[in-house]
């Protein structure tokens, strides 16, 4: 009960004993009993005139094949995505479509580990897309759950699993034709993090300073295709760059990330945006030229739409060409964040993927479901789902690719196993996600029969207009003769 | 019975009295009514239904007598002439007097009007009931804001019972705060201890049976055994505790639970000085005593207080420092937690002249002997004897001398009409204080040009001689002058005509010959020249030598400012080869390499493992990871050890989980407590993995370079 209702309750029994008195008063005692009767009937009437009364009513409708069948309407959370491996220290994003059907706004929120990351407020009588996001601290397997809220009632809870990779360190190399302080301090960062960094900085005629952090020693006054092997990335300034490491670069899928050799005459403050993330101020000059290819992709911008930083495809490889050289003042100014996510993008962009074996699932492995798995390997796999053995058939096409159907029988963490891979996949239960629309309506048909249930209604306005006009009538006559 | 028309009237009267007592009591009842919904419906109604009779009671509104009323109307209208309640008798019986009274009272009643104050009672009823409905509305909103559940689950997991051995009877622990607090033994029977940090804890352990041995494990794994009384059951020990942690109790090899030990470590106290400001300059003439004022507090007590005083005297390498310390008045025999303090210091008596410097600040030492110390504060006196070299004159760039001159002038003048004042006549002194009045005002008048302020062009003219000091209203008698001192000279002199009938206010030329910054030096120059000439005006020049000294002052900055100095330079570069650069014999040149291999070690990684080993160990899957378990303990006792207030519930589910007796609670529980270690990780740099099938891409690559097909 609302405060808003109390109040005319409230009210009209003040109302009421007041009316009561009134009438007990008069002096003309004839009908006295009828009289209170009809006060207290109105006054009833009224209070329910203005704010409604709802019953609990018990619905049954019977399903025969006359009657027509009304689209099954989804509410809750009726779509939902988010990744379920990630590397460690990455952000998180859960996105989806959650329709609320009911008058109050809900909010939505996801926590682990006992703890609330975030959430968002969906207002009443609303469908609306949602994104939630979280840098979740745990390495390994975990389950975080997304909960719907009205007020403290839960309306809905689903389980996210999430499994947070280890890092596998890089190994980055940088070629400088003078030293470079931004190559210093990025070159310090890495080797922090454990990444293995070799750099070759031009000191003077065909003489080289060298640095190997985390890693052997290695020639590099020659970058033969052995050397550059070694490595994921390489960092360098556009004359330092010989056409031997371009070449290799676009034939084996090596990253390059080549800075801008120009000194900039005009710095000025910019503020960058790097994919939307708005990046702090950095001095740098918007005029400077940047080689833009047509297929160039953008990556650094400034609030005007100026290009900083592009990415190109060339060969298996790709370049990524900016302009931007000193990023270190940001590490200077203690804006570590900016300066990690900034670096991690370019070098994740300029970096070739990992080749690897792997497993793809159908998405929402369900209990007692059939599960299709596909395997990339080479040679015929074996593959098994904690004990029972899963027999995969070849692509008719492609030869490395292999297909299978699992039918788990467990929810929770399950492992599937082949020869030389293997994948943590999270089975859910029958009632988890019941109301994404990318599942079959099977799921949610009616079974034949009744269907029962209670649900408030409001009460017909017709139950109180007429006895209220009743009581009314009948004080009027009454005075009347 | 005429009688009975006014008894009506008067009952009427009292019947509708009553009406409005019993309205007002309902109103009133709803006031509580609504105050009380603040708590819900439930309020709303105990507040209705408790009010409501209470005040019935208490008013009694039925109670009242038609003869009450007759006195009502007899105080409330004289008209009706104390005679109402000769309305109320039978008229019978009345005797004739009293009946034509009644006849002409009667009349009286006929138009009498009930007064406002009638229905007061109802009205203030009905307005406290709309503001208390206004108050339970808003309190309605605050309270629903302000009662989260997340409130109430903290406030219930605080103060949550300690689990005590089953051996176990009674503990007292006996806590001897250190002498500093100044506190007295306090005892208490639980285990969870907070104490002043070194203080001395004292255990008394009472146990049902007698046990063979009891001792107590401190964080730092050390153990303090605990001795017995003659029957074994009583158990005690002492330790003094200067660091924070936990431990657990030991009865018969059996461990308890973790309990915590919290130390409250000793603030440093806190000095404010209020006065002086913290940096002073006291100009020559002004009262040489400064008012030193102070707030010392500490969370426990202040010991002592002194003010340590440094005199600079001195300048250039001649330098000389006098160290001093001076006492405030106050005893600190009380040691109470806040001392103001104040002390008043007299320059000169300490031996500070003209040009001294004083550098001051204040110690403040706690009852634990921890001093802090304030900023250090400058006094200066400023060396009036500089002000008069003429130094800055004789060499460098001339910036109009004469007013410098000026300025020094009435100073010299001033303090030589001081030194004189005791053989001069009153007269001849106010006048000659008044003259030097005069001359800062045309000293003042001078400088105000430069600001662009109305000037006199007159000044010296023997025509204005006598009139510049009433300058407000004096433009107009010009005309008259004019005629009287015609000379020959001027005919047809149109200035000179014009300016006699114009009054000439700013001048737009002179208002930009300097920049603002000296512009507003000079403004301060003249400010302090307006008040040392309304001193002069006054006939105390002693008053306004300060303010002299101050114009004195900023004008001599204004003249050092004006100076511009360009060094003269000289540097020749040899010319450069180009044709011998970069060729150089670098043979035997071998340029640096730097190796190093650098092992990252991040504590908090096992900590993250942990998380998911818990996880996976609400599954049943409790086979892995009890070693990574073990590490995060580890962790996690450290972290116990500086706040077990914080850590050690879940370094407690977390040595359950270990042992296997634990429930999902504790998973949960020892989660939270590893996840409050953590922080977001940094983003660091990988290679994304490749999606299964992309082979196809790659093979595409290769076949689209060589030009065949497979």
């Amino acid at each position: 009960m609302t405060i808003w209702t109390s109040i005319i309750w409230l009210v009209c029994l003040l109302l009421l004993i007041v009316l009561l008195v009134a009438e007990a008063r008069r002096t003309r005692k004839r009908w006295l009993a009828a009289r209170l009767l009809a006060t207290t009937v109105t006054l009833v009437c009224l209070a329910m005139l203005i704010s409604p009364v709802f019953l609990p009513q018990k619905k049954s409708s019977a399903i025969s094949s006359l009657t027509t069948v009304k689209p099954f309407v989804r509410k809750g959370i009726i779509a939902c995505n988010w990744p379920l491996q990630l590397p460690a220290g990455r952000e998180w994003r859960i996105q989806g479509t959650y329709h609320n059907d009911l008058q109050q706004p809900v909010t939505l929120r996801i926590s682990g580990f006992d703890t609330d990351m975030d959430s968002v407020v969906v207002p009443g009588g609303q469908q609306l897309p949602f994104t939630l996001k979280t840098v979740p601290v745990h390495q390994g397997r975990a389950l975080y759950r997304i909960v719907a809220l009205r007020g403290t009632d839960t309306l809905e809870q689903q389980p996210l699993p999430v499994e947070v990779q280890p890092l596998t360190p890089m190994a980055i190399l940088f070629l400088s034709s003078s030293p470079d302080f931004d190559n210093r301090f990025l070159a310090d960062w890495l080797v922090q993090q454990g990444d293995a960094v070799a750099m070759r900085t031009l000191v003077s005629r065909d003489k080289y300073a060298t640095r190997f952090s985390g890693m052997e020693q290695q020639p590099l006054e020659k970058l033969t295709p052995a050397v550059l092997e070694k490595f994921d990335v390489v960092i360098a300034n556009a004359s330092a760059v010989p056409a031997e490491v371009r070449r290799y670069a676009a034939e084996a899928g090596l990253g390059l990330i080549i800075k801008n050799d120009t000194v900039s005459a005009h710095i000025q403050p910019q503020t960058l945006f790097l994919h939307g993330y708005r990046l702090p101020q950095l001095q740098t000059d918007p005029a400077a030229p940047l080689p833009v290819a047509a297929d160039a992709l953008p990556l650094l911008k400034d609030s005007l739409g100026r290009i900083y930083s592009t990415v190109t495809l060339s060969g298996q490889g790709k370049i990524v060409h900016t302009k931007v050289s000193n990023t270190y003042s940001w590490q200077l100014e203690g804006r570590q964040e900016a300066y990690q996510r900034y670096w991690s993008t370019m070098l994740e962009m300029a970096a070739g993927r990992k080749k690897a074996d792997g497993f793809t699932l159908s998405i929402l492995p369900r209990i007692d479901e059939e599960t299709e798995v596909l395997l990339e390997t080479s040679g015929q796999p074996e593959v098994r789902a904690g004990s029972s053995v899963l027999y995969m058939q070849q692509h008719p096409f492609l030869p490395s690719v292999w297909m299978g159907r699992y039918w788990p029988q467990r929810a929770g963490w399950q492992q599937l196993l082949a020869s030389r891979v293997s994948r943590w996949i999270y089975v859910f239960g029958k009632d988890d996600w019941k109301n994404l629309s990318s599942l079959p309506d099977k799921a949610f048909a009616v079974p034949a029969g009744e269907l029962t249930g209670t649900a408030n209604a409001p009460l017909s306005p017709w139950w109180y207009i007429v006895p209220l006009l009743l009581s009314l009538a009948f004080l009027w006559w009454e005075q009347k003769i | 019975m005429s009688n009975s028309n006014y008894y009506t009237k008067i009952d009427g009267i009292r019947r509708q009295w009553m009406r409005r007592q019993l309205y007002s009591c309902l109103l009133l009842s709803a006031a509580a009514a609504f105050t009380g919904s603040i708590f819900g419906i439930w309020g709303a109604l105990a507040g209705f239904v408790v009010a409501l009779p209470l005040l019935l009671i208490f008013v009694y509104p039925w109670k009242l007598e038609n003869g009450e009323i007759a006195r009502y109307l007899d105080q409330t209208f004289p008209e009706l002439e104390d005679s109402t309640s000769l309305l109320l008798r039978n008229p019978e019986s009345a005797p004739q007097l009293e009946r034509m009274q009644v006849q002409k009272v009667a009349a009286a009643l006929e138009t009498v009007v009930l007064p406002p104050r009638f229905y007061r009672p109802l009205r203030r009823a009905l307005l406290i009931a709309s503001v208390s409905l206004l108050a339970g509305i808003a309190g309605h909103f605050l309270v629903k804001r302000h009662y989260l559940p997340d409130h109430i689950a903290f406030t219930s997991s605080a103060i949550k019972k300690e689990k005590i051995l089953p051996g176990i009877r009674q503990v007292n622990i006996f806590i001897q705060p250190p002498a500093y607090t100044g506190k007295s033994r306090r005892s208490q029977s639980s285990f969870n201890i907070t104490a002043e940090d070194s203080s001395r804890l004292h255990w008394e352990l009472h146990t049902n049976t007698a046990v063979s041995s009891l001792s107590l494990i401190f964080n730092d794994s050390t153990q303090l055994p605990l001795k017995p009384e003659k029957d074994s059951t009583v158990w005690t020990a002492g330790r003094l505790v200067q660091k924070s942690g936990f431990y657990q109790v030991m009865l018969n090899g059996e461990l308890s639970d973790l309990y915590q030990l919290q130390l409250l470590p000793d603030q440093p106290p806190v000095v404010h000085i209020s006065a002086p400001k913290p940096y002073t300059v006291i100009e020559f003439g002004q009262s040489a005593r400064i008012n030193i004022q102070a707030s010392a507090t500490d969370d426990y007590g202040i010991s002592d207080a002194f003010i340590t005083a440094t005199i600079a005297s001195g300048s250039g390498e001649a330098v000389r420092f006098k160290e001093q310390q001076l006492r405030f008045g106050s005893s600190f025999q009380g040691h109470l937690p806040a001392y103001q303090l104040s002390r008043q210091i007299n320059l000169t008596e300490m031996g500070m002249k003209p040009g001294d410097e004083l550098y001051f600040h204040i110690a403040v030492t706690d009852t634990r002997h921890q001093q802090t110390r304030s900023d250090v504060y400058i006094i200066t006196l400023p060396d009036t004897a500089q002000l008069f070299s003429l130094d800055g004159m004789v060499n460098g760039v001339n910036f109009k001398p004469e007013y410098f001159r000026s300025q020094r002038q009435i100073i010299i003048d001033a303090e030589q009409l001081l030194k004189e004042k005791d053989s001069l006549s009153k007269e001849k002194f106010n006048t000659r204080s008044n003259d030097l009045g005069t001359d800062q005002k045309l000293l003042r008048l001078r400088y105000g040009k430069f600001l662009g302020e109305e000037s006199e062009t007159n000044i010296g003219d023997p025509r204005a001689a006598g009139d510049h000091d009433d300058h407000d209203h004096d433009h107009h008698d010009h005309h008259g002058k004019e005629h009287t001192e015609n000379d020959p000279k001027d005919f047809g002199n149109a200035e000179k005509i014009l300016d006699g009938f114009t009054h000439k206010h700013d001048n737009a030329e002179d208002a930009t010959f300097f920049d603002p910054a000296i512009k507003q030096q000079l403004k301060a120059t003249l400010t302090e020249m307006w008040k040392s000439e309304l001193q002069l005006r006054l006939y105390k020049p002693q008053e306004a030598l300060p303010f002299a000294y101050k114009a004195l002052r900023l004008l001599k900055d204004l003249q050092q400012q004006s100076r511009s100095y360009v060094a003269k330079t000289g540097a020749k570069t040899t010319p450069l080869k180009p044709e011998k650069r970069l060729t150089g014999e670098l043979d035997k040149i071998s340029p640096a390499m730097k190796k190093e291999q650098v092992t990252v070690k991040d504590e908090t990684a096992i900590v993250r493992i942990a998380l998911s080993v818990l996880e996976s160990w609400k599954d049943n899957h409790q086979s892995n990871g009890a070693d990574t378990l073990a590490a995060a303990m580890q962790v996690l006792s450290q972290q116990a050890a500086t706040a077990p207030a914080a850590y050690l519930p879940a370094l407690e589910a977390l040595r359950r989980i270990r042992q296997r007796h634990f429930t999902i609670k504790d998973i949960t529980l020892a989660q939270k407590g590893l996840r409050r270690i953590l922080s977001a990780p940094s983003q660091n740099p990988q290679r994304s993995a490749d999606i299964p099938g992309s082979d196809l891409q790659r093979r595409y690559f290769r076949n689209l370079k060589t030009g065949h097909t497979p």
